[in-house]
């Protein structure tokens, strides 16, 4: 067994190249290919305005205003149903959606606001002229262009917004004083609460759903195992969490992180 | 088709590199696969096993380009880092090298960076801690740890799929 395993190793090795065989990157150009009409998983439906049938009885010029009207304020909605989702959006913003997140926009011609549920990951197109906003219901954030992701998932009773880079205005609702968030800021808006409260606790792997890798970095196998718990929704057991652990692990495969994790550091795990 | 694409992709990478030793050629191969797997799929067309078919339809297209390149028959058999291997071996092996390429992946950076420039690229031990301004010991222990960490890796996969497949 011991050579057939060399011959595996070998053969990896001698190809190896950093980043390639990205199962995420693959899927993503998939998407992007294929998608955006076809796939199941997405459903972009336009919800029309209602409108009173007594203005369709007007003149001809009014009739054709009203149709154009009508098509500008046309709602264009974005349901993840089954899968996390990545489209682009009419400016090139970038969106990604986790799991049973929404996101609808109206037009996109004079400024960029878009209404959300759920968890959504932002890689805003820079336009100085148009900020983009987004709203939850119970929060609201302004950004000219950046990274920047969003969680305001019903079960959280809360609304949770994390900064990859670029600035982000962060309040309860477009006529409040907010906080304004860097790159590498978290921060918290509790139910209730007017301004939001920044996160103090290291967030390095918030964003691991989107980039499909988590990082850890001298981090004790308490908080590894803790990140891992949320992340794939199940418990561990574990012989030592005292350890420490630093590198970075693909998120495709549990079993395989967990292996790697029992043999750098000689413990023993187990999935409850 | 995203579950499928997310346990097969890797291994169809590994599986198609067999044949053509070069990463970027063999991502396009698989993605060209999938593709052709879901147009066959919107067209309503039953697929039984969609690893079956995505395995066939890569060996199918690494023969091809093979054969564009005008390489005659010995030359479109898969191999190894040590000769020629025969296809079932290689569809085998692809599942367990996935799961190498991951390991490897995520071997702490400065491990990795050793391992690589010792097994990979051909380096001396010498020469490695020269170039990384460290010393030779280190580089054999770092070495010695990686090589560890993948064979008790593999060593658990291979015993993995064998329980399975009992």
């Amino acid at each position: 067994m011991s050579e057939y395993g060399d011959r595996h190793i070998d053969f990896v090795t001698r190809h190896y190249k950093a980043g390639a065989f990205d199962t995420q990157k693959a899927i993503d150009r998939f998407n992007a290919r294929y998608g955006a009409d076809k796939d199941a998983s997405r459903k972009v439906r336009r919800l029309r305005w209602r409108r009173s049938v007594a203005v369709a009885a007007a003149v001809a010029l009014l009739l054709g205003l009203f149709l154009y009207d009508n098509q500008r304020n046309a709602w264009t909605e974005i349901l993840a149903d089954g899968a996390k989702t990545v489209c682009l959006l009419p400016d090139s913003t970038q969106v990604t959606l986790a799991d049973g997140a929404t996101l609808r926009y109206r037009n996109f011609d004079t400024d960029r606001k878009v209404e959300m549920t759920g968890k959504i990951y932002f890689d805003v197109a820079r336009d100085e002229s148009r900020p983009f906003e987004v709203s939850t219901g119970n929060a609201y954030i302004k950004v000219l262009g950046t990274r920047f992701q969003v969680d305001a998932s019903a079960s959280r009773k809360s609304v949770t917004v994390y900064v990859e880079s670029g600035k982000v205005l962060f309040a309860r609702d477009a006529a409040e004083e907010g906080t304004v968030l860097e790159k590498g800021m978290g921060a918290t808006l509790p139910d209730g609460k007017q301004t939001p409260v920044l996160d103090t606790q290291d967030k390095l792997n918030s964003l691991a759903w989107q980039r499909g890798t988590f990082v850890f970095n001298d981090t004790s196998l308490k908080d590894v195992l803790k990140t891992l718990s949320e992340h794939y929704k199940i418990s561990f057991v574990c012989t030592d969490l005292s350890k420490r652990l630093s590198g970075e692990f693909s998120t495709d495969d549990l079993d395989m992180i967990i292996t790697l994790i029992e043999s750098a550091l000689d413990v023993n795990i187990m999935k409850m | 088709m995203e579950s499928t694409f997310r346990y097969n992709y890797r291994p169809l990478c590994l599986y198609a590199l067999h044949y053509l030793n070069d990463p970027d050629a063999v991502e396009d191969v698989v993605q060209e696969c999938f593709a052709a797997l879901w147009e066959k799929i919107c067209s309503g067309a039953e697929v039984a096993n969609r690893r079956a078919y995505l395995y066939r339809a890569v060996r199918n297209r690494c023969l091809d380009r093979l054969r564009q390149k005008g390489l005659q028959t010995e030359e479109l058999k898969p191999q190894d880092a040590y000769g020629i291997i025969d296809d079932d071996d290689a569809q085998e092996r692809s599942q367990i090298e996935a799961r190498l390429w991951t390991a490897i992946d995520s071997l702490p950076e400065k491990c990795r960076e050793v391992f690589l420039l010792s097994k990979r690229d051909g380096l001396k031990y010498e020469e490695i801690a020269t170039e990384l301004g460290i010393s030779e010991n280190t580089v054999r222990n770092q070495i010695s740890k990686a090589l560890r960490i993948l064979k008790e890796g593999a060593d658990r996969i291979y015993s993995f799929f064998m329980s399975f497949f009992a």
